[in-house]
């Protein structure tokens, strides 16, 4: 493909709430993985939500596919292939863990598969997933992403909080081994995680991209340095 | 006494029919429509029509179901759906449209009663010793929906559909980001609510005196019952619903029917003032001490 | 100078259009046919009863669906007064007042009582409303033995007062003209202003140390007022009150008038009255679909024009006048706070509190101290609990064990409005201001939360109160300097400064801010930071900010506060938290 997969030109969001994008522009290419870091409120939660139609563009253009999706709904968004694993709110409480994989799928689908990729997920199939920890909780609807098909751009709110290290990287084994044109936006403050699967890291500050950082530059003292500790 | 347990049954029943399309449009969309009324009252004068087309009282139910549906559909495209989070205008709005559909049925129907005679006729003997015997007609509206409140509860639960609406009732942003439409599930559900309140009218309609004004009367009972028993679970629909029928039955033979009108609105009143989630509300308190607790932004 | 020319103005305003007002009436007993004076009447009845929903409605934001409730209740008592009673003029205006204070006293109760307990639009409490109204018309009908059952209750004739007289017209008009006037005045008066910022956001008036709960119930009990006194003046006009004047399709149309007239000013009242009053008698007859056209008009209304036909001409006519410029007022100090010094609290400490929210323990058995005088900032990473912590601190999210102590005060069950009296205040992390209000009102109910006192709700004095620190802050932030301004109209950033300025104006010694710089612009951020650290400096407060921008945290605490997954990590100075190990583990992803 000559032309980005996601492109995204000056675009201003998120008026009125806390963080504001300002002007951000970004391209993203197929089958890269680009972490994205930067302090709480930078903007990190509100650039995915913006990408993924959940909040309104202000100002700017979006481009996916060379296709103008600025005012495209969210859920049109899904099914073209652009998919977000939230933050927060990430199960449905009410439901059992499998059925919160059912409703993720295609009708007909089998998703054993996907209960199966952490092990935790899979001894609670018919547990409320309300009733799930926190961290169990981000297991689930990592996984229910993870199985999620056609996806061409995979966006990942935090996956790792409240999670613990076994299971991190059992989710960097799952980054690794997706379809190879896939590509992966991931907002994350785990610098382990970004090591292990992050081909780029882009640093946000105050609703702007600050920098990025590649190549051989991309160590943890760099990381470190990015979230200003 | 059995004839006047049968009828508590009954008005229970009919509270039921009549609250259920409410209860779907109040507790899943968090609509107060003031219209819900006006389906039931469309959904008897379909069988009015039907009825004197000469084509059998079921025609006369399903076509009220679908007129009802076209009728919900048109109110939820077109108003309900722009204004989902301003509760105080929904309200409002949904009255307006309930004035409007009255004066429509008014224009078309006139204000005259009109009737429909029971698909079966005849009284089903209660017992072999005495001649006492209870309408058909009701019998057979009671096993209906008996029936249909099992089929309808065991689809609900175990199908696709059913998955989809839990999932966008409870949290639109996540169903979305899995692909589910939530604006046509949302229209779908009003429309059900709506299509019920015909079906209700429709097979309420025999033992009627359907006039364009009926609407009103199930609205305030369909919100009685919904306060009283909580919104937003079908264990607060049930007793909901059985709490007015069984009042309206029950003191009414013992106090007269106003008195049992009265006792039902102080009840709701009160209800209403200390215990905001319904009765049922009461042993769920803990569900709402986490609803209190989303009050704020991040952590 | 100023100050006394623009109060001769205002006198000569008022004057003259008091003169206008009895103009206009008199021309329309000269002119108007005896039936038409009765008609226009009864619909001026309306409109008095519509002002109350106007009130209620367009300056509280309380939903009454039931005023029909209050006009049955005028009409039906003082039907009932009279009938015990000796029937002249005086005895019978005596009658009528005690009914309508009555009635708007059983009003002001039960609205306290509902309201006590409801925060913010309540949906709830329309609905309560609309159940009394079916209630009291039910009643109507049944209690024949009082009431008259269906058929009504004949008013006795007092002598002297025939309704169809020149005399009666003129005093409807009369009475009218003073409600109007009445709501009118009340909407200007610092008691109306609160009306309107707890429309907008009334947890906030709250921390600002209002129980609104008792000031919407005021609004209620005048809506209720004006309604009996509708009722009663009805009783009068028709000879007869029928349970159809007390039950909710009554009450519906009463809203339906006020909409379509406008809610948001007593103008609008009076014209949807009068107006769908006299368009129905004039057309109902000759166009079938005209209760069509009404009810389409009024969801119209509702969806789209919430100004209705008043709002729409006042948008016309200020535009076509321009901005009226900035009032030049004389501004006064005000008066001494008399609150009592030893109330005030200067210190917080956290004992063991846990805070659930469901099957979600946020906080877990947390014991910290906050230190008096100094600014600490607590930090940590998402999930730590901080902001749950300040909801604990404030009575929002009651602990489920431990204790809250400001001072010597528990802070775990305590109603938002008590915190101004122990000196705290708190700034959220999305900017809370009232958007319907000009900057210059927002800052007045920051200025009141200190100093109102009872004697000043209904007084204009309050409307010229200043204080220095406004300027100091005006310097600062420039949107200050245009205090007429719509707060609606600020930016995000400009939405936070507001805020931070408001509640310094109460001069807290406890400052709970979340986030102050959430969303603003580096330079916006600096400016903000200055702000915090001199107003620190000069008051001595002790100021507790939750931060995630580690910059401020190492340029404003003089503490730092770490939380992690609801309990402490660490706290201690800013170089000792940066070198702890613990601390860096959690934040550059090592062990989470």
């Amino acid at each position: 493909m000559s032309w980005p997969l996601l492109h995204a030109q000056d675009i201003s969001a998120g008026y009125g709430a806390g963080a504001i994008l300002r002007d951000l522009s970004l391209s993203l290419n197929p089958a890269k993985v680009i972490g994205v870091i930067g302090r709480n409120g930078a903007g990190k939660s509100t650039l995915l939500r913006t990408l993924v139609g959940e909040l309104p563009i202000d100002a700017g253009q979006l481009l996916f596919e060379n296709t103008d999706i600025s005012k495209m709904p969210a859920f049109v968004r899904s099914r073209i292939g652009i998919h977000l694993t939230p933050q927060d709110n990430v199960v449905f409480n009410a439901m059992t863990v499998f059925d919160n994989f059912v409703v993720g799928a295609n009708e007909n689908a089998d998703v054993t598969a996907a209960l199966n990729l952490f092990p935790n997920i899979a001894l609670r199939r018919d547990v409320a997933a309300g009733r799930l920890s926190g961290g169990e909780r981000k297991l689930l609807a990592f996984a229910r992403s993870a199985f999620r098909p056609d996806k061409k751009l995979w966006l990942i709110d935090e996956p790792t909080e409240g999670v613990q290290a076994e299971n991190i990287s059992i989710m960097a084994d799952i980054i690794r081994a997706r379809p190879a044109e896939q590509s992966v936006l991931i907002a994350e403050q785990n610098i382990t995680l970004l090591l292990s699967v992050a081909d780029e890291v882009i640093t946000i500050d105050s609703g702007i991209i600050t920098g990025i950082i590649s190549g051989s530059g991309l160590t943890r003292e760099n990381l470190v340095r990015a979230l200003a500790l | 006494m059995f004839e006047a347990t049968i009828d508590v049954f009954w008005l229970i029943t009919v509270t039921m029919l009549t609250a259920f399309g409410l209860a779907v449009i109040f507790g899943m969309l968090k609509v107060m429509n003031m219209a819900h009324g006006e389906f039931i009252t469309i959904g008897a004068y379909s069988v009015v029509l039907i009825d004197q087309t000469g084509l059998p009282w079921a025609v006369g139910v399903a076509v009220a179901g679908i007129v009802a549906a076209l009728v919900g559909l048109c109110i939820e495209r077109g108003i309900v759906r722009h204004f989902y989070d301003r509760p105080f205008d929904t309200l409002l709005a949904t009255w307006g449209i309930s004035l409007v559909l009255r004066e429509l049925l008014e224009i078309i129907f006139g204000r005259g009663y009109r009737n429909v005679s029971p698909p079966i006729d005849g009284m089903m003997p209660l017992s072999f010793a005495s001649d006492a015997g209870y309408p058909a007609w009701r019998l057979m509206v009671m096993a209906i929906m008996i029936l249909a409140a099992i089929i309808g509860w065991l689809w609900y639960r175990r199908s696709r559909v059913g998955l989809l609406v839990a999932a966008t009732v409870e949290n639109p942003v996540l169903a979305r980001s899995l692909g589910m439409s939530t604006g046509k599930i949302k229209t779908g559900v009003f429309m059900v609510g709506a299509a019920s309140g015909g079906i209700a009218g429709a097979l309420l309609s025999p033992g009627l005196r359907i006039d364009p004004l009926i609407g009103l009367d199930y609205l305030i009972s369909s919100f009685l019952a919904l306060v009283i028993g909580g919104v937003g679970s079908i264990l607060g629909f049930v007793f909901g619903a059985g709490f007015v029928g069984l009042t309206n039955g029950a003191v009414a033979q013992l106090a007269g029917p106003t008195n049992g009108y009265v006792a039902l609105l102080v009840l709701a009143i009160i209800v209403m003032w200390r215990f905001p989630s319904g009765l049922i509300g009461l042993l769920q308190s803990r569900r709402s001490q986490f609803q209190l607790a989303k009050i704020n932004d991040d952590d | 100078m100023m100050m006394i020319r623009g109060n001769s103005n205002k006198t000569l305003k008022m004057a003259a259009k008091s003169l206008v007002c009895v103009l206009v009436v008199l021309a329309l007993v000269y002119v108007l046919p005896t039936f038409q004076k009765y008609q226009l009447s009864q619909l001026l009845i309306y409109a008095i009863a519509c002002l109350g929903i106007h009130l209620c409605w367009g300056r509280a934001g309380i939903l009454p669906l039931g005023q029909a409730a209050f006009f049955g209740a005028g009409a039906y008592s003082f039907g009932l007064l009279l009938k015990g009673n000796a029937s002249d003029i005086f005895t019978a205006s005596l009658l009528f007042l005690f009914s309508v204070i009555a009635i708007a006293l059983v009003a002001f109760l039960i609205a306290a009582m509902i309201l006590r307990r409801q925060v913010g639009p309540s949906p709830q409490f329309a609905i309560i409303t609309l159940a009394l109204t079916i209630l009291f018309g039910q009643i109507a009908l049944s209690w024949s033995s009082v009431t008259g059952g269906f058929n009504g209750l004949l008013i006795p004739v007092i002598s002297g007062v025939d309704p169809f007289s020149d005399a009666f017209f003129v005093v409807i008009c009369g009475v009218t003209l003073v409600c109007y006037t009445i709501a009118r005045w009340v909407g200007g008066t610092p008691l109306g202003r609160l009306w309107m910022a707890a429309a907008d956001d009334e947890l906030r008036v709250q921390l600002f140390g209002f129980a609104t709960h008792l000031l919407k119930a005021i609004c209620f009990a005048i809506g209720a007022g004006f309604a009996a006194i509708a009722g009663g003046l009805f009783a009068l006009h028709q000879g007869l009150v029928t349970p159809q004047n007390s039950g909710f399709v009554f009450s519906a149309e009463l809203l339906i008038w006020t909409a379509l007239g406008g809610r948001k000013h007593p103008s609008g009242a009076i014209i949807g009255a009068i107006l769908a009053g006299v368009l129905s008698l004039a057309l109902r007859d000759k166009i079938i679909w005209w209760e069509l056209i009404v009810a389409s008009l009024f969801i119209l209304v509702v969806l789209k024009f919430p100004g209705g036909i008043a709002g729409g001409f006042l948008t016309l006519i200020s535009r076509y006048k321009g901005n009226s410029g900035n009032q030049e007022v004389q501004p006064i100090r005000p008066p001494a706070d008399e609150v009592d010094k030893a109330t005030l609290a200067r210190e917080i400490t956290v004992q063991k509190v846990t805070v659930d929210a469901g099957p979600v323990r946020i906080i877990d058995n947390l014991s910290l101290d906050i230190k008096p005088g100094v600014t600490q900032c607590i930090i940590g990473p998402n999930g730590a609990g901080k902001t749950s912590l300040f909801n604990a601190m404030t009575g929002m999210m009651p602990p489920r064990s431990g204790d809250i102590i400001a001072g010597t005060k528990s802070l775990n069950t305590v109603p938002a409005w008590h915190l101004q009296r122990f000196g705290v205040q708190r700034k959220f992390q999305t900017p809370r201001i009232f958007v319907s209000l000009t900057i210059r009102e927002n800052l007045w109910i920051a200025m009141w939360s200190k100093h109102l006192q009872r004697r000043d709700y209904l007084s204009h004095a309050p409307l010229k109160w200043h204080l220095d620190i406004i300027d100091d802050a005006a310097q600062i932030f420039d949107f200050l300097r245009y205090p007429d301004m719509q707060a609606e109209e600020l930016s995000a950033g400009e939405r936070q400064q507001l805020e931070l300025v408001m509640i310094h104006l109460c001069a807290p010694t406890i400052l709970l801010l979340d986030e102050p710089c959430a969303g603003l612009s580096p330079r916006e951020t600096a400016m903000v930071a200055d702000f915090i650290l001199t107003q620190q400096k000069q008051s001595g407060a002790t100021c507790v900010i939750i931060e995630h921008d580690m910059a401020l945290v190492s340029k404003l605490a003089a503490r730092v506060i770490v939380l992690h997954r609801g309990k402490l990590l660490a706290e201690g100075t800013w170089q000792a938290i940066q070198k702890n190990a613990e601390v860096r583990a959690v934040y550059a992803g090592g062990i989470k």
